[in-house]
């Protein structure tokens, strides 16, 4: 079971990020997409991996399918045949982006490695520990969503309400932002 | 080799790390945005991750990662809107070419 766990681990990894560097270094901006495709199904492959079987699902709705649906169509409405040629920008800044990328990734791995292995040795310093039988049992039964739901109607309220009306105003900035303009044009 | 916490942030980190390569080094502004969307993931598996490790009981990590999405998802929209709004003045998604705020 732990072979299989890694095993599934390794390949999602491998996939997530050979495809997150393809979507990155692509010269077509379409092709790009469809690469960000499958980092986004791999990666709920990742949050199955971690008991979130909620979180997976609409990870696949909102990211997979919507999030692409609106560059797909964006790309349609901006993109003609020339901009292949943007492909990376061969300024000094390329050079910054490798020396910053890289450097917070040496700091990132040497805390995780550090830090985290100490917490996994003492783990009354901070609570880490793989979930208890009880709970897969649980999950195995009903899974997270009664969990989210309860958390979000509770203890999680507030934000959830200030959410929606950040949706609202989204849905009428969007459409105000992207109509005033065309109007405009066609006016002159 | 047992699969822990370390690993999931690990694989995060790396994501991250690419999500910020991109945002620097592109020159197209969707492609800017696709960074981006590479960085909020990697942020939630990081929540996804501390939420199994932790307290998978209450899941809080699983509910921050959910609000996460949704301010993805108006935040792709927003720019999107903005970039076509842009576009229609500009008539290029180049991004050397919006200078004029620098003046």
């Amino acid at each position: 079971m732990e072979v299989l766990q890694l095993l599934f681990f390794g390949m999602f990894a491998l996939v997530i990020v050979i495809s997150a560097l393809g979507a990155i270094f692509c010269r077509n901006i379409v092709h790009s997409i469809v690469s960000l495709v499958i980092t986004f199904l791999s990666i709920s492959g990742i949050f199955i991996l971690l008991n979130a079987d909620f979180l997976a699902i609409t990870q696949i709705i909102i990211y997979a399918v919507g999030i692409t649906i609106l560059l797909i169509f964006s790309v349609m409405f901006t993109t003609t045949k020339d901009d292949n040629k943007l492909w990376l920008a061969f300024a000094p800044r390329t050079l910054l982006a490798f020396v910053v990328a890289g450097s917070l990734f040496i700091l990132l791995i040497f805390n995780i490695t550090n830090k985290f292995t100490d917490f996994n040795k003492n783990p009354e310093s901070f609570i880490i520990k793989a979930p208890k039988e009880s709970t897969i049992e649980l999950l195995k039964e009903q899974g997270t969503t009664p969990i989210i739901g309860k958390q979000l109607l509770t203890k999680y309220v507030l934000p959830f309400e200030v959410l929606s009306i950040l949706l609202l105003g989204v849905i009428i900035g969007a459409a105000v932002i992207a109509k005033k303009e065309n109007n405009n044009s066609q006016e002159r | 080799m047992e699969l822990g916490l370390v690993h999931y942030l690990i694989l995060a980190a790396i994501l991250f790390c690419i999500g910020i390569l991109g945002v620097i080094i592109s020159r197209n502004i969707i492609k800017i945005l696709i960074s981006i969307e590479i960085m909020l993931n990697a942020v939630n598996i990081n929540f996804a991750a501390f939420a199994n490790f932790g307290d998978l009981d209450e899941a809080k990590g699983q509910v921050f990662a959910i609000f996460i999405m949704a301010v993805a998802a108006a935040e792709i929209a927003l720019g999107l809107a903005i970039l076509i709004a842009c576009y229609n003045n500009r008539h290029s998604v180049d991004i050397e070419d919006y200078t004029s705020l620098k003046g």
